[in-house]
């Protein structure tokens, strides 16, 4: 079960994280990494560390909410076409492909995961975060609204061209 | 099952690294510096369990307090942007030098 929920999560992640260089307003970009920084909480919570991951939430807020703001403030200078798809591929895939060898050199993944402490990454991690202090769970949702609210709001103030 | 976590986090790693090369938008390349931030805490959470190491907690902090100078840099930036009538395209910041 976990290793579908890590595989899931994962591409989630890596989905999020191109659509951060495939919107061009900073409003949408926001938004993408916005999901990326979820995602990575959600990661966390798969590692059986809740607080950690309602740190990166509180983190998320206050950056993301800046970025915002950023980004509706600078939209006319925004705007243009300004990844160049072919040279990020090449070396994103590179770089992947570099790190990657060099881990499997120095023993590879497997031995990590081998070696790994017992019960580190067991099948009931998200399920069992919140167990031990559920009023992390009542700041992990407070924090997600929050940000909806964030997000409403400059919707909602760009609609009435307030801003 | 901590190869996965390490896979997405080195993938989340190059994508931030190619990112910074492949981008022109300040902001863009602002937040590929966050992507890689993100991964190097993915990172440090999933090898927590491997190293039984205590000394997890600084590394995060010196984490997100490089991601907030982040935000702040971009800040400072956004103060200036209007008032030099500057462009977000990076290519384009040598202008300044004629200020």
């Amino acid at each position: 079960m976990i290793y579908v929920i890590g595989a899931i999560l994962g591409v989630l992640a890596m989905l999020s994280a191109l659509l951060v260089f495939y919107f061009k307003k900073i409003s949408h970009i926001a938004v993408a990494i916005s999901a990326l920084f979820f995602m990575n909480s959600l990661l966390f919570l798969a590692l059986n560390q809740p607080i950690l991951a309602v740190i990166q939430l509180f983190i998320m807020v206050g950056g993301i909410s800046t970025y915002l703001f950023i980004g509706v403030g600078s939209a006319p200078y925004s705007g243009f076409k300004h990844v160049n798809w072919p040279v990020l591929a090449i070396s994103s895939i590179a770089i992947f492909a570099l790190i990657f060898y060099g881990l499997q050199e120095s023993g590879g993944l497997s031995s990590l995961s081998a070696s790994a402490l017992p019960g580190s990454y067991s099948a009931n991690a998200i399920a069992g975060s919140f167990s031990s202090a559920p009023s992390l769970l009542a700041i992990y949702a407070i924090m997600i609204m929050l940000f909806g609210i964030g997000i409403g709001a400059i919707k909602l103030l760009k609609r009435l061209s307030v801003i | 099952m901590l190869e996965y976590f390490i896979v997405i986090g080195i993938a989340l790693l190059s994508s931030g690294i190619g990112g910074v090369i492949a981008s022109r938008h300040l902001v863009v390349v602002i937040l590929s510096i966050e992507i890689m931030l993100i991964a190097a805490s993915l990172l440090a959470v999933s090898l927590y369990g491997y190293s039984n190491s205590a000394t997890i907690l600084p590394l995060l902090f010196v984490i997100w307090a490089i991601a907030a100078i982040d935000v702040i840099a971009l800040v400072v930036f956004y103060r200036y942007l209007s008032r030099f009538k500057m462009d977000l395209n990076v290519t384009k910041l040598s202008h300044l030098k004629e200020r």
